[in-house]
């Protein structure tokens, strides 16, 4: 069951808005209401209050200025609205001249384009030192130098500073891998220094 | 051994090695997407027995890239060893080009994956159980990377990273 009072009709009857037969039956269920009840008491203190407090009407500061400037507002003739431009009928020749020139720049961006990406593969075959690769060289150890060149048939590297071999080391007992060895290094690497 | 026992023997061998040749397969990192060529190179000015009489000469295309290098010009190379291992999609890998010697070693590993045109690799070269050098690079076709490496016995370790030629992996 639905007890909640219209909210309009509270609004009215807290202003002391609502008249007649609708009056009478609102109050029928709003007088059972003790907080409803006070609450218009304090809706009327405040009116009370505010009315014995503010002029019931008050003239406008510096009337005359305020006066004068509707008047003049009022004498001005309304200035044209600015005229809406009309669109004048377009030449023949240029409603295809247009899209027509649109599709050959475009056309002719694309051409351009592809000119372009061939040279730059051109210039890559004859001109590799311009674009080849540049590597990162790094040497953890302090007094080693380390210095990358590249020329046509090889990349180079030349350590300086590294500490020589020691001339007793014997590489004779190598043994030549000249086959593939499938070896998962990655099962080996505890026989590896880190 | 009876047939009993035969069949007993093959049918745990099979037991044993199914489980990792199965992972093998499964394993896309272990994918084998190149072959890298490690040598180490004695290169000297002076009398290249020195290496040691086993030692043959570095071949003539070696020579060719070598002495086109000026930093690398030296009158007599030998070939001290060399070691083809497979460039895995994303395991790390070792060579080891002296061995049973451990000392040069390179790590390598794959950057991305190879391009007809090049092959990016992480390096690392190894000396005496130190690591050395860090670098990455691409290696292109035939053209290998050498690294100008310590003295031994008069001269220089040349040592040399390319891709493995496809037909004969060993010139």
């Amino acid at each position: 069951m639905n007890t909640n009072p219209d909210e309009a009709k509270l609004a009215l009857w807290l202003e002391d808005e609502l008249h007649g037969d609708e009056l009478k039956s609102f109050e029928q269920w709003i007088l059972t209401q003790p907080e409803h009840i006070a609450a218009r008491e304090e809706v009327r203190h405040w009116k009370q209050m505010i009315s014995a407090t503010l002029p019931e009407s008050e003239e406008p500061p510096y009337p005359d200025f305020f006066n004068s400037r509707i008047m003049q507002a009022i004498s001005q003739p309304v200035t044209a609205a600015p005229p809406i431009s009309t669109p004048k009928a377009t030449p023949f020749w240029k409603s295809w001249l247009m899209p027509a020139s649109a599709f050959a720049g475009m056309a002719l961006a694309f051409w351009v384009g592809t000119q372009t990406s061939h040279t730059e593969v051109r210039q890559t075959a004859s001109a590799p030192s311009k674009t080849e690769f540049q590597p990162i060289v790094y040497t953890p150890d302090g007094e080693v130098n380390a210095v990358w060149t590249s020329g046509a048939d090889a990349s180079v590297i030349v350590l300086e500073g590294v500490n020589p071999i020691p001339d007793a080391t014997d590489f004779t007992e190598t043994v030549y891998m000249d086959t593939d060895h499938e070896i998962d290094s990655t099962a080996g690497r505890d026989s590896l220094p880190h | 051994m009876n047939l009993r026992s035969r069949l007993l023997l093959l049918l745990a061998c099979l037991v044993a090695l199914l489980p990792g040749k199965m992972w093998a397969q499964d394993d896309p990192g272990k994918a084998n997407i190149g072959r890298i060529s490690v040598g180490v190179i004695y290169a000297t000015d002076g009398d290249p027995a020195q290496a040691g009489e086993k030692f043959k000469k570095a071949s003539d295309r070696i020579e060719k890239q070598l002495r086109s290098e000026k930093r690398l010009t030296f009158k007599n190379y030998r070939l001290l060893g060399r070691e083809v291992q497979p460039l895995f999609r994303s395991y790390e890998n070792w060579s080891q080009p002296l061995k049973p010697s451990d000392e040069v070693l390179v790590r390598f590993e794959a950057r991305t994956l190879p391009t007809a045109k090049s092959t990016p690799l992480d390096v690392e070269l190894w000396l005496s159980r130190k690591k050395i050098l860090k670098t990455d690079i691409n290696l292109v076709g035939e053209k290998p990377l050498f690294v100008l490496g310590p003295q031994w016995r008069g001269g220089r370790l040349i040592i040399s990273i390319a891709l493995a030629p496809k037909e004969n992996p060993d010139s």
